[in-house]
């Protein structure tokens, strides 16, 4: 977190950089980057600032919101869209982002097995009534492993300008920091979490004693994973409504994964196929031979590939040649190249991935090319 | 004679909204560059002939119809702008315009002020925001001026508290207009909705256009993805609001830029700088992290993803950091060079900052566009993959409809404002034009199906030709076979044609093109030629510079050939490099100038190279090189063998001669004799004069229009003055204006009857859409040809303007009557839709040309001006004629040849020359 403020003492005026809704954001994403949870919900998501944030970590596959106004989430939902950029290099996490309207009062099925749930300024913002149902529905129901509220402290409302009495027309109360450690402490005890006390926004020097601006409990289960039969158990009768919902490109998507697999295979064949050529003509040329001749075997020399191949041992099944005007280019070989390799795992899963996608050889073996072709393409 | 709108029962399922009327008539087109417009897909030949489109099967009328049909309306004076009556067929046209019904009574302009005065944008909106119960959820609010769906009472007083101080400010809501709903001032925010919709149909936004990336073809061959998408505007036209929409594409590398640089450095590492400068200055790029697009300025080589920024708020970060924290993006390679987007300077709000260079790094951002062609096979593999024949488009415009009314959201978002989008596409009523008919010296003819009178120009002898004497070869001495090779082979090719009557070249080895002088053209010699290499646009450049300028020899360019792989050897190549020399024999014979043979007309119909070059480069494809043929030729005509003082008693020579000369003369024949559709053999005296085939269209049009009008003298002309004039916007270098303009003195009379201005503009970079303004105008008398000059060109400098801005792209298909809803291709239209653009002028679409491929995009013309009072009807039926005189193409052409040929001077003049050509070449069609 950044302590950096200005500060004016005497005027009272307290100026926070960055800003302090910022500042909450970005410890949301340190605890992100800190736990790597791959489910992360957040509560009260109001114009999705944080979701967009958090769409960014690579760790999340999984990511929510919630809130009671619809409206307020659609204004700036479509952000969430993949962009036209993710679509040309998939990324290799799977991730969907999802947005639900309804009241964190209300259990729903869809908020289950998440990792981390975030609360940011959501509590103050509660009635009465929604509150005492909140513990019961964060902790007892949706039971994530971290939870992270947050909430205005009301000690350090003096110190800032105006003289409202809460930072906003709709909070419905503003905790001190008694009152909300209590109320944390309390919870945590009741669910089995542990919590930490923290906060964004320090206070001017010499006021240490008023606490953060925005006072911040993370709430850590203190039980193992909740059981699958625990979970079902839990009512599953839905009563959010899905107001938004992106899956974005990834390459666990089969279709995804089958072009990068035959985008790379084509890439490698043909940047074989390259130096394959270049080093038969100049050969050809050494000889200065009968143009008809053509036929010819060629054995790549291990210079020529060590910088794609590293160590790859050269067998004799993994010879790239030229028969006629059809280069050969082994799939082993093509298997071989890390990038490739990484993308498909296994060689038969290569094979299946390129079916029917790239010209084979009759036995399924080898990428061919017809040099005639290209050379026109030329 | 005919009813405005002749109703065929049965041909038409829709019924026709209002009178719009559309002829057709047929033609070829060039084959146009591959493009947005051109470029469309070939999935399945359109062909007329398996189709039954708009006549009954077996009833194809003959062109024209009957002679009568054909024949001019008896001479009833029209009305200047009246709407012309029909002739010919009608036919079904779908647009690529959507009717938006509106729904609502009104929409409701209000202004809304604060006090105290609230600067901040942004405080406005949130303020307004504050008071939705008021408004309503449906607002348009620009700051100050707001539009509503609903009526507040006349005046509402707010109040608000300003967040940043709590002071109190009062909005006041008042009334000021209430305006229709397809009012133009409610279209800006129309589109905005509109976008909204798009956005809720989940298309992602690229540019300005929508774009599907989950629907992306692959080309894997070339790492390229095709998305499709579609670019919709809201405009309003005479019949009301319309959607504009086009089933469009968008080529984007699957590679990041980064890539791309690595892949330019394997092939070359030395000039790896300039090959990337090359390659990518000027390219659109996208980002991986956000939306949007950057235009390629320039690449800074000494900065890298490590150098460091001044973020919004001071702070200076890396590169590497920002898009760490920001977009948790890990930059790989630390050493890349950055790429420089300089934003266009724009009005920001007072107190921002204005950006003066955005740095993005090539890692993290991806090309779009078609990369640059050096390999026609990926050319033609992504244009089949962008081809959409009409159906396919039609289809895709329906569905994008269907998926809107199907979207709740979607629909929902429109109705807030009270639009509704018809479940259709916008269907009106064209016509086919009657066909011209083609005279030659002894025979004539109308044009076949297939618009090609090729076959028939190059079997029957010619109105008129020009001998060619005398010929001065002028080449490089390492070129000395070649040109042997052709010189004989030109012989050869002459002597199996019937050999003009002084054909001969003399092979003239020269040292260096660049040291060449120019009195060597022509000094004695007839015309002059010189194989050039047809890369070296520099020294083609020169050539084109001195030929233009220091000796204006009537320009020349070098025939482009390039060799055809599939040809190489068997008995066709002799034949072939035959009738390459023919052509070249043709474009010197056409001793009014050289010719630059338009690369689109002749692309492959010219032949084959000689055998050596052919060995050569066969050698090439072997090593899988690019070596393109390395020459060309270049033929510089010279004086004609007519003295001008003798222009009247040419001597017309058997064998091929200018086309245009050949079409436009029939046509002046025709028109002349007052009876269409007759053979009229005997035009030689007049095309002895014409010395310009845009001027015999003129001419020919000219006399035409004074029978037209019942005035006296079908025969009579007058001193013609043809401008072209074009500002050659699209060219970088210069912004010269070019008038090419002839002087023709006709028989009797010196006076100025008419003057013909035909002007394109050009909308930026896309030469494809290219509208076209016909200017018309008739003086009575006017004998100072130069004060109509300046009036004209100053008018129609004006009114380009306007066009400009209102941008329609109609689309043209047909609705076949057996298959509904299956448009299909049709070779060539006159569609006049008024409804569909602004009432003001009188303008009309017009498809002349045929595409092969693909939906067609008729030109639309605007006539700017007609004091001449010809009718709609003239006006079109001249323009659909000025389509057939393109010079050396037996064919219908897009647009009309002046046109074309403006573009072409003012192409060579604004990247060749930098200064007006000779005044010797001013009657020559030097440039093309």
């Amino acid at each position: 977190m950044d302590k950096n403020f200005q500060e004016e003492q005497f005027t009272g005026i307290i100026k926070f950089t960055p800003p302090l809704y910022k500042q909450r954001y970005q410890f949301i994403k340190d605890l992100v980057g800190k736990y790597k949870p791959k489910k992360v919900a957040d509560l009260g998501c109001a114009d999705c600032t944080l979701l967009q944030m958090l769409k960014f970590c690579s760790c999340i596959e999984v990511l929510a919101g919630l809130d009671i106004c619809t409206s307020v989430m659609k204004e700036n939902m479509h952000r969430l869209s993949p962009l036209p950029g993710d679509y040309l290099q998939p990324a290799e996490r799977p991730l969907t982002v999802t947005l639900h309207q309804g009241s964190v009062a209300h259990k729903d099925p869809c908020m289950l097995g998440f990792d981390l749930v975030t609360c940011i300024e959501l509590i103050e913002h509660l009635e009465q009534s929604e509150l005492v149902k909140f513990p019961e529905v964060v902790f007892g129901f949706m039971a994530p492993r971290i939870v992270v509220i947050s909430t205005p402290n009301s000690e350090f409302n003096a110190l800032l300008p105006g003289k409202a009495l809460f930072r906003h027309p709709d909070h419905k109360f503003e905790w001190n920091q008694a009152q909300f450690q209590s109320w944390a402490l309390e919870t945590a005890r009741r669910y089995d979490y542990s919590v930490e006390f923290t906060g964004v926004g320090h206070p001017p020097t010499g006021m240490e004693n008023v606490g953060f601006c925005t006072q911040i409990g993370v709430f850590v289960r203190k039980y193992p994973q909740t059981s699958e039969s625990a979970q079902s158990e839990k009512p599953t009768e839905a009563v959010y409504k899905t107001v938004f919902r992106a899956v974005y490109p990834s390459l666990k998507d089969e279709k995804y994964l089958k072009n990068a697999v035959v985008s790379e295979v084509i890439f490698t064949a043909q940047n074989i196929k390259r130096s394959l050529l270049d080093h038969l003509m100049a050969e050809h040329e050494e000889y200065n031979n009968d143009p008809v001749e053509r036929k010819f075997q060629f054995q790549p020399s291990m210079n020529r590939f060590s910088e794609d191949l590293g160590k790859l041992v050269v067998e004799k099944s993994m010879e790239p040649f030229v028969h006629g005007n059809v280069v050969y280019i082994p799939l082993t070989t093509i298997f071989s190249f890390p990038k490739v390799n990484r993308l498909c795992g296994t060689f038969e899963k290569l094979c299946k991935l390129i079916a029917g996608k790239v010209t084979l050889s009759s036995d399924g073996s080898a990428v061919m090319f017809n040099t005639e072709l290209e050379n026109e393409e030329n | 004679m005919l009813p405005a709108c002749p109703q065929r029962a049965g041909t038409h399922l829709y019924p026709h909204r209002g009178h719009r009327i559309l002829w057709r008539g047929r033609g070829d087109a060039l084959p146009v560059p591959p493009g947005r417009d051109a470029a469309v897909p070939s999935r399945g030949k359109p062909s007329i002939a398996t189709t039954p489109v708009l006549r009954p099967p077996g009833s194809r009328p003959s062109w024209p119809p009957t002679s009568t049909a054909a024949h001019p309306q008896p001479a009833s004076k029209p009305t200047p702008g009246t709407k012309p009556v029909a002739k010919g067929t009608t036919v079904s046209v779908g647009l690529n315009s959507v009717k938006i019904h509106c729904q609502n009574e009104a929409v409701y302009q209000y202004h809304v002020t604060f006090s105290p005065e609230v600067e901040c944008r942004s405080m406005r909106f949130a303020m307004l925001k504050e008071h939705r119960e008021v408004t309503g959820d449906v607002t348009a609010f620009d700051g100050s001026i707001l539009f509503l769906p609903i009526l507040l009472p006349q005046t509402v007083r707010l109040k608000t508290q300003r967040r940043s101080d709590g002071e109190e400010v009062a909005i006041t809501i008042q009334m000021t207009k209430v305006l229709e709903p397809s009012s133009d001032l409610c279209i800006p925010f129309y589109n905005v909705v509109f976008r909204r919709v798009m956005r809720i149909l989940d298309l992602k936004l690229v540019g300005r256009n929508f774009f599907e990336p989950t629907q992306a073809t692959i080309v894997q061959h070339y790492r390229l993805q095709i998305w499709p998408g579609y670019s919709v505007s809201i405009r309003k036209k005479d019949g009301g609001l319309f959607l504009l929409v086009n089933s469009i594409h968008k080529v984007v590398r699957s590679d990041s830029v980064l890539n791309v640089m690595h892949s330019i450095y394997k092939q070359d590492p030395n000039s790896f700088q300039d090959e990337c400068t090359k390659q990518l200055v000027g390219s659109v790029v996208i980002t991986r992290y956000n939306n949007r697009t950057y235009h390629v300025d320039d690449i800074d080589w000494n900065k890298t993803p490590r150098d460091r920024f001044t973020l919004a708020s001071g702070e200076e970060v890396t590169f590497v950091d920002y898009y760490r924290k920001a977009y948790g993006i890990t930059i790989k390679e630390l050493d890349q060079p950055l790429l420089i987007h300089r934003p266009r300077e724009k009005q920001t709000p007072a107190g921002r900052r204005q950006l003066d260079m955005v740095l993005l790094v090539p890692e993290l951002t991806f090309m779009t566009g078609i990369p640059e062609m050096k390999n026609s096979r990926m050319l033609k593999d992504v244009t089949r993959e962008m081809l959409q024949s009409p159906s396919q488009h039609y289809a895709s415009l329906i569905n994008l409809l269907r998926r809107i009314t199907d979207n709740a959201d979607a629909s929902g978002e429109l109705m807030r404002w009270g639009l509704r989008l018809d479940p259709n596409i916008h269907w009106t009523q064209g016509r086919v034009l009657p066909m011209e008919r083609i005279n030659l010296r002894y025979s004539s003819f109308i044009p076949n199906e297939e618009l090609s009178w090729n076959k028939e120009i190059t079997q029957e002898a010619p109105i008129s030709a020009i001998s060619m004497n005398y010929w001065v070869l002028v080449y490089p001495k390492r070129l000395q076979d070649v040109s042997r090779e052709l010189t004989a082979t030109m012989e050869r090719s002459c002597g199996s044609r019937g050999p003009p009557r002084h054909s001969g070249a003399e092979g003239r080895p020269h040292r260096d093109l660049h040291q060449d002088h120019p009195g060597h053209f022509g000094e004695r010699g007839q015309g002059a030629a010189a194989p050039v290499h047809h890369l070296r646009q520099p020294r083609r450049s020169v050539r084109g510079h001195q030929e233009a300028l220091q000796h204006p020899v009537p320009g020349a360019l070098p025939g482009h050939q390039r060799p055809d792989p599939h040809g190489a050897g068997g008995e066709d190549e002799e034949r072939g490099a035959e009738s390459a020399a023919a052509d070249q024999l043709q474009a010197g014979r056409r001793a009014l100038g050289g010719r630059y043979p338009p690369e689109t007309a002749d692309g492959h119909r010219h032949g084959r190279l000689p055998r050596p070059q052919q060995r050569a480069a066969l050698r090439h494809r072997l090593r899988g090189q690019h070596e393109p043929h390395p020459h060309q030729v270049v033929f510089a005509g010279g004086v004609p063998d007519a003295a001008p003082g003798d222009r009247r008693q040419p001597a017309p020579l058997p064998g091929r001669c200018p086309p245009a000369l050949l079409r436009d003369e029939p046509l002046l024949a025709q028109e002349a004799g007052g009876v269409p559709g007759r053979r009229v053999r005997q035009p030689a005296r007049h095309c002895a004069q014409v010395r310009d085939p845009a001027d015999a269209a003129m001419l020919r049009d000219l006399r035409e229009l004074p029978a037209a009008h019942g005035g006296a003298g079908g025969t009579e002309a007058g001193q013609h003055q043809l401008l072209h004039r074009r500002v050659s916007k699209t060219t970088l270098v210069c912004k010269t204006t070019l008038v090419s303009k002839t002087t023709l003195v006709c028989k009797t009379t010196l006076v100025c009857k008419t003057i013909l201005v035909c002007k394109t503009t050009l909308v930026c970079k896309t030469i494809l859409v290219s509208k076209t303004i016909l200017v018309c105008k008739t003086i009575l008398v006017c004998k100072t040809t130069l004060v109509c000059k300046t009036t004209l060109v100053s008018k129609t400098t004006l009114v380009s303007k306007t066009i400009l801005v209102s941008k329609t792209k109609p689309w043209c298909a047909t609705r076949s009557p057996g298959v509904q809803q299956n448009p299909r291709e049709w070779e060539g239209c006159w569609c006049a839709t008024e409804r569909l653009v602004l009432g003001r002028r009188q303008d009309f679409f017009l498809l002349a040309h045929r595409s092969r491929q693909g939906c067609s995009v008729p030109t639309r013309y605007v006539c700017v001006l007609n004091t001449a009072q010809l009718s709609a009807e003239h006006l079109q039926r001249l323009t659909f004629k000025l389509c057939h005189l393109y010079w050396n193409w037996p064919g219908t052409v897009r647009v009309p040849a002046p046109c074309k040929y403006a573009h072409k001077l003012a192409f060579l003049a604004g990247q060749v020359l930098h200064h007006e050509p000779g005044a010797q070449l001013r009657d020559r069609l030097f440039f093309l």
